[in-house]
C-alpha cells in the first residue's frame, strides 16, 4: 500500500534530531512526514493524566532506572509473538524487561540478556546504556547536560597523534559547527555561564539564552575545597555546567525547581525533552499542516530506486487496543533515520540494496564502532577538614549535576590515554548503589534502632559525594567488533531485534587506569579528603565488570565501568567513503538523498555529552538539506 | 482527557483533579495560600475562586489575586498556557452540578482499633527514633495527630499482611504485647524481626518482603528518610525556594527542597 504523498522530507524518529529537524523544515514551509515508532506522551501539564500516571509510576519503584516511567516494556513471561509491545525498547543489562524490581538482580548473569528482554547483549560484557522509543526518544531520560564540544575534540587525532591504530578523525571543525551550537542552545534551552567556555578556549558568537544554573551547596563546599588544587598539573576547579534545564519562564516551560529526578522525568519539564518540539509543531496551526506526524509508526525497511537514490522507507503501525497492524510506505524528496544508534544500525541492516550489501553500508560500517562514555563512578562520604567526621552537603537536592571538573579534557596526557571530563553528581550514591533508602536499609540490617538509626542515617547520607570520570572513545580498528547485528529472534512486528556486541578498545581502557590513579589522589586527605566507599563490583555479577591489562604494566586490574546512556557511533561520519557512513553533511556516500543524524554520526565520543553536539549537527544538516530542495 | 468536548456531569477524583498538574498543586501549597488542588474539601472550598482564576486573562491584576501570567512568577496558570475552554465549561459543570467527589481512587483501609494504633504509634517512634513524625508541618499543628494516625492506619494494614515464619510468634500482635509489657525498643527489635519492617515501612515506605513491595505513590512523598536527613523525596520537591539547593538545609526543614504547607 503506497502512500500518496510525496512529502519534501520524510524522518524516521522523533526524538531531538528528528523532532527538531522536523520543526525547522516546517518553519521553513516544507512538507514533513514525521514516523515516530512509540507512543506521544504529552509534556505540558494540562495533559496531565498520561504524564502524571508516569511519575506516579516512577514514586512507587524501588530501582529508578533511567527507562522506569516510559513505555516499552514487555512482561517477561509474555512470548514476543503475541505481546502488545510492540515498539519495545533496551533496558539496563541484568534489568528485567518489565523493569519490576529487585528480582532482577538476584539473577545470576547479569551479563547477558535476560529471557524475553528486547536488546539481546552477546558480547563479554555488557553495553550499559539504554534509550527510549517514545515522541521525544532518549531525551525523555537525559540528564540535560548541554556542553559544546571543545575545538581540541575535532582534531583529537591529528593535533594529539594517540597511539591508535586506524583511529578516525572529525570531518569538520569547531567552526564549522558553532553557529549551530547558538541555535541548538536556543531551541533546547540553555542555561550557561558564557565565561566557563571562555576560560577553556570554547569560542561563543552568542550568549547562553538564560542564567546558569546555581551551582549546589555540595558543589560549593568542593569548590573552597579543592581551590588552588591541582593532580598533575589540572587545577581542580569546580565549574558550571551548561544545561538545558530552565532558570526562567522559557519556551512556556517553568524555572527548575529542583526535584532531582532529571533522569527519568522532571515532575514540571523545566528539563528540556524533545516532546518539547513535537507539542510545538502540533500546537501551531500552520506547522501542523505541515508536518504529518504519525505514532506508532515503525519503520523496518529502506528501499532503493535503480539510480542507488532511497525510493520509500516500509513501515508498519500498530495499535494499543488491538493486534491489527497496517502496512504503509513512506515517500518523500529526501529522507533522514534519526532512530538513535542502534535502532538506526538496525533499519539499515534489515534493508537489502545490491550486491549483496545493505542500505548505505558500500563501506560496511554500519552498525560497527558502537560507543559509549564509559564511566568510572567513584562515591564516598565527604570528611571534616580535621577528619573527626563527616561534613554535611545534604545531597538529592537540586538538578542531579550541576558542575564539574574540565580541566582534564585536553592535555598533553591525550596523546597517551584517552582524556575525560569529571562530573559531580548532586545524587548522593543513587547512581551505583540506590537512594538513601538503601542506606537506611542497610543500617536496620545492622541491628540500628531509635535514635542510633536517625544518627546514623543523617551521618551516611547527608555526607554523601559522586563522581563520575566519563572516558573518551575513539573509532578504530579495535571498535570495528563493538557492534549492532540484527538478532535471529524477532519481535511482536516480526522485525528482527538488535543485537549488540560491545568492546572496549585499549586507548580508552588506560584512559580508565589513569583516571583511576587520577581518582585514587582527588579522594585523599590531601585533595578530596573523601572516605572512598566505592565498591567493585557494586552488585555481585555487575554487567560492566571486566579485567585488563595496562599499556606498560604487567599487572591485569580488575574494574567495574558503567555506560553514560551515550549511544554513538554505528554510521561514522568522514571524509573518506571507504571508512565512513556519511559526509560531513550526513549525507550517506550511497545514495544521495539519505541522511543519517543522530549521535550514531560521531567518529570519537569526545569529551562531552553528546545532545548539545548532535542536534546542532542536525540542524546543520536542515540548511545542508534545504539547499537541495 | 478529550480536550475537544465539556464533561456534562463531572466528578472531583475522575475529572476535576486530572485537570490539575503536579506544578499547580505545588504552587497552590508552597504559596502561603494553603489549599491543596488535589484534595477533593480543599478544592470543593475554593471552588469559585477557581473558577474565576482560570478565565483567560491578560490582566495583570489577577496576579494580586495570586494568579498569574507574569513572567518568572512560579504561579499558575502560567505553564502549559491557559485552559482550554472545553476545561473551564467542564469545572463550571461541576460547580453547577453540586461539586460531586466521585469516587476515591485511593485504596480504603480498615481502621484499626484505638488501642493497637496508639501502642503502633508509640512503638513506632521508639523504634525509628523519630518523635514527631510530621515535624516540618508549622503551620498547622493541630492537623499531626490526625495525619500521624491516617498513616498509621495504611502501615498497620499493610503489615498485618507480612508472612510469618513457621514456628514463631513474629507478629504484629505479639511485638506489641511485648513492648506494653517491657517498652524497651532495642529489645523488642531483637526479638522480633517485625520490627525491621516497621522501620522500613516509616523511613522508606516499603517493606522488606514480596521484593520490598511497591510503594503507594502518595506514601513515597511520606518517606521519613527525606525528612530525617533535611532532603526531599527524589522527584518532588515542593518548596517555593527559588533554586533552594545553593543553601544547606536548616534543621526545620527550610531550602530542603520539602519545605511548604504541609497539612
Amino acid at each position: 500500500m503506497a502512500n500518496e504523498t510525496l512529502y519534501d522530507v520524510v524522518i524516521v524518529g522523533a526524538g531531538i534530531a528528528g523532532a527538531q529537524m522536523a520543526y525547522q523544515f516546517a518553519t521553513k514551509g516544507k512538507k514533513v512526514l514525521l514516523l515516530e515508532a512509540g507512543e506521544f506522551i504529552p509534556n505540558v501539564g494540562q495533559e496531565f493524566p498520561v504524564k502524571q500516571n508516569n511519575l506516579d509510576r516512577f514514586y512507587g519503584l524501588n530501582i529508578k532506572d533511567p527507562s522506569v516511567p516510559w513505555p516499552g516494556t514487555k512482561d517477561p513471561k509474555t512470548p514476543w509473538e503475541t505481546s502488545d509491545v510492540k515498539a519495545p525498547r533496551p533496558t539496563s543489562p541484568g534489568v528485567n524487561s518489565d523493569n519490576s524490581g529487585n528480582e532482577a538482580w538476584a539473577l545470576k548473569d547479569l551479563k547477558k540478556d535476560q529471557p524475553g528482554n528486547y536488546m539481546q547483549q552477546t558480547g563479554t560484557y555488557g553495553f550499559g546504556s539504554t534509550y527510549e522509543r517514545v515522541a521525544g526518544g532518549t531525551t525523555k531520560h537525559w540528564l540535560g547536560t548541554c556542553l559544546r564540544f571543545s575545538p581540541d575534540d575535532f582534531m583529537v587525532v591529528s593535533k594529539y597523534k594517540p597511539p591508535i591504530a586506524g583511529a578516525q578523525e572529525w570531518p569538520i571543525t569547531y567552526d564549522d559547527l558553532e553557529k549551530y551550537y547558538g541555535m541548538a542552545e536556543n531551541e533546547i534551552g540553555v542555561a550557561g555561564d558564557a565565561s566557563v567556555d571562555k576560560k577553556y578556549g570554547v569560542p561563543r558568537s552568542s550568549d547562553y539564552p538564560m542564567l546558569a544554573v546555581p551551582q549546589s551547596f555540595l558543589d560549593q563546599v568542593l569548590q573552597q575545597r579543592l581551590a588552588g588544587k591541582n593532580i598533575d598539573g589540572n587545577a581542580l576547579d569546580v565549574v558550571s555546567t551548561p544545561q538545558g534545564r530552565n532558570t526562567k519562564v522559557y519556551d512556556n516551560r517553568p524555572a527548575c525547581m529542583g526535584n532531582s529526578s532529571c533522569v527519568p522525568i522532571c515532575p514540571i519539564n523545566a528539563k528540556y525533552d524533545a516532546g518539547v518540539h513535537v507539542s510545538k509543531i502540533m500546537g501551531d496551526a500552520t506547522l501542523s499542516q505541515l508536518v504529518t506526524f504519525v505514532t506508532h509508526a515503525v519503520a523496518y525497511q529502506v528501499t532503493v530506486n535503480a539510480d542507488d537514490t532511497i525510493s520509500g522507507i516500509k513501515y508498519k503501525i500498530w495499535t494499543k487496543d488491538s493486534t491489527q497492524v497496517t502496512e504503509a510506505v513512506a515517500v518523500g524528496k529526501k529522507y533522514v533515520i534519526a532512530s538513535h544508534a542502534i535502532e538506526t544500525a538496525k533499519l539499515l541492516l534489515y534493508s537489502p540494496w545490491k550486491d549483496g550489501k545493505t542500505v548505505a553500508n558500500s563501506s560496511s560500517m554500519v552498525g560497527k564502532n558502537l560507543m559509549d562514555h564509559i564511566c568510572l563512578v567513584m562515591w564516598g562520604n565527604l570528611f571534616t577538614d580535621d577528619k573527626t567526621g563527616y561534613l554535611p552537603v545534604y545531597p538529592y537536592r537540586g538538578p542531579m549535576s550541576t558542575s564539574g571538573i574540565e580541566t582534564f579534557r585536553n592535555t598533553a596526557q591525550r596523546s597517551k590515554t584517552a582524556a575525560f571530563r569529571i562530573e559531580i553528581g548532586n545524587d548522593g550514591w543513587q547512581w551505583p548503589y540506590g537512594g538513601p533508602q538503601f542506606n537506611v536499609d542497610n543500617l536496620v540490617n545492622a541491628g540500628k534502632v531509635g535514635k542510633d538509626l536517625v544518627s546514623a542515617v543523617q551521618k551516611v547520607v547527608q555526607s554523601q559525594v559522586r563522581f563520575a570520570f566519563e572516558l573518551e572513545t575513539i573509532s578504530c580498528d579495535e571498535t570495528l567488533e563493538s557492534r549492532v547485528t540484527l538478532s535471529q529472534d524477532k519481535d511482536a512486528l516480526g522485525i528482527p531485534r538488535p543485537s549488540v556486541s560491545y568492546k572496549l578498545p585499549q586507548y580508552t581502557l588506560d584512559g580508565y587506569a589513569y583516571a583511576m590513579n587520577v581518582a585514587q589522589e582527588f579522594f585523599s586527605d590531601q585533595v578530596g579528603n573523601i572516605d572512598n566507599k566505592t565498591q567493585v563490583p557494586a552488585f555481585p555479577g555487575s554487567p560492566g565488570l571486566m579485567t585488563f591489562t595496562p599499556t606498560g604494566s604487567a599487572t591485569p586490574i580488575t574494574i567495574e565501568f558503567r555506560g553514560a546512556g551515550h549511544l554513538i557511533g554505528t554510521h561514522r561520519m568522514g571524509n573518506d567513503p571507504a571508512v565512513s557512513v556519511t559526509n560531513a553533511d550526513l549525507k550517506c556516500w550511497d545514495h544521495n538523498n539519505l541522511y543519517l543524524v543522530g549521535c550514531g554520526a560521531f567518529p570519537t565520543t569526545a569529551t562531552s555529552n553528546p545532545t548539545l553536539t548532535l542536534t546542532a549537527l542536525a540542524l546543520r544538516a536542515v540548511d545542508k538539506i534545504m539547499s537541495e530542495l | 482527557m478529550n480536550n475537544d468536548q465539556p464533561i456534562q456531569n463531572p466528578t472531583f477524583y475522575q475529572n476535576i483533579r486530572p485537570m490539575f498538574s503536579q506544578y499547580d498543586q505545588v504552587m497552590m501549597l508552597s504559596s502561603g495560600r494553603i489549599f491543596d488542588l488535589f484534595n477533593y474539601q480543599s478544592v470543593k472550598s475554593m471552588a469559585n475562586q477557581i473558577y474565576l482564576a482560570i478565565q483567560p486573562n491578560d490582566d495583570p491584576n489577577m496576579a494580586n489575586a495570586g494568579w498569574s501570567k507574569l513572567q518568572q512568577v512560579h504561579v499558575m496558570p502560567e505553564v502549559g498556557g491557559p485552559w482550554p475552554a472545553s476545561w473551564i465549561v467542564t469545572f463550571k459543570n461541576w460547580i453547577d452540578t453540586g461539586l460531586p467527589a466521585g469516587v476515591d481512587p485511593s485504596p480504603a483501609f480498615p481502621p484499626i482499633a484505638d488501642n493497637d494504633l496508639q501502642a503502633f504509634i508509640a512503638l513506632s517512634k521508639a523504634l525509628t527514633g523519630i518523635d514527631n513524625f510530621f515535624r516540618f508541618n508549622i503551620f498547622k499543628p493541630e492537623l499531626i495527630k490526625q495525619q500521624e494516625e491516617a498513616l498509621a492506619t495504611i502501615y498497620y494494614n499493610r503489615l498485618l499482611q507480612r508472612p510469618v515464619a513457621t514456628g514463631t510468634n513474629d507478629t504484629l500482635a505479639a511485638v506489641l504485647a511485648a513492648w506494653a509489657a517491657n517498652p524497651d525498643a532495642a529489645a523488642v527489635a531483637k526479638q522480633f524481626p517485625i520490627c525491621k519492617d516497621i522501620i522500613l515501612i516509616w523511613y522508606n515506605t516499603n517493606t522488606s518482603w514480596d521484593g520490598y513491595g511497591t510503594p503507594q505513590f502518595n506514601q513515597y512523598k511520606e518517606g521519613q528518610v527525606w525528612k530525617v536527613s533535611l532532603i526531599h523525596p527524589i522527584g518532588y520537591a515542593p518548596e517555593n525556594t527559588p533554586f533552594y539547593w545553593q543553601n544547606a538545609p536548616t534543621d526545620d526543614g527550610q531550602n530542603s527542597g520539602f519545605y511548604y504547607v504541609n497539612y
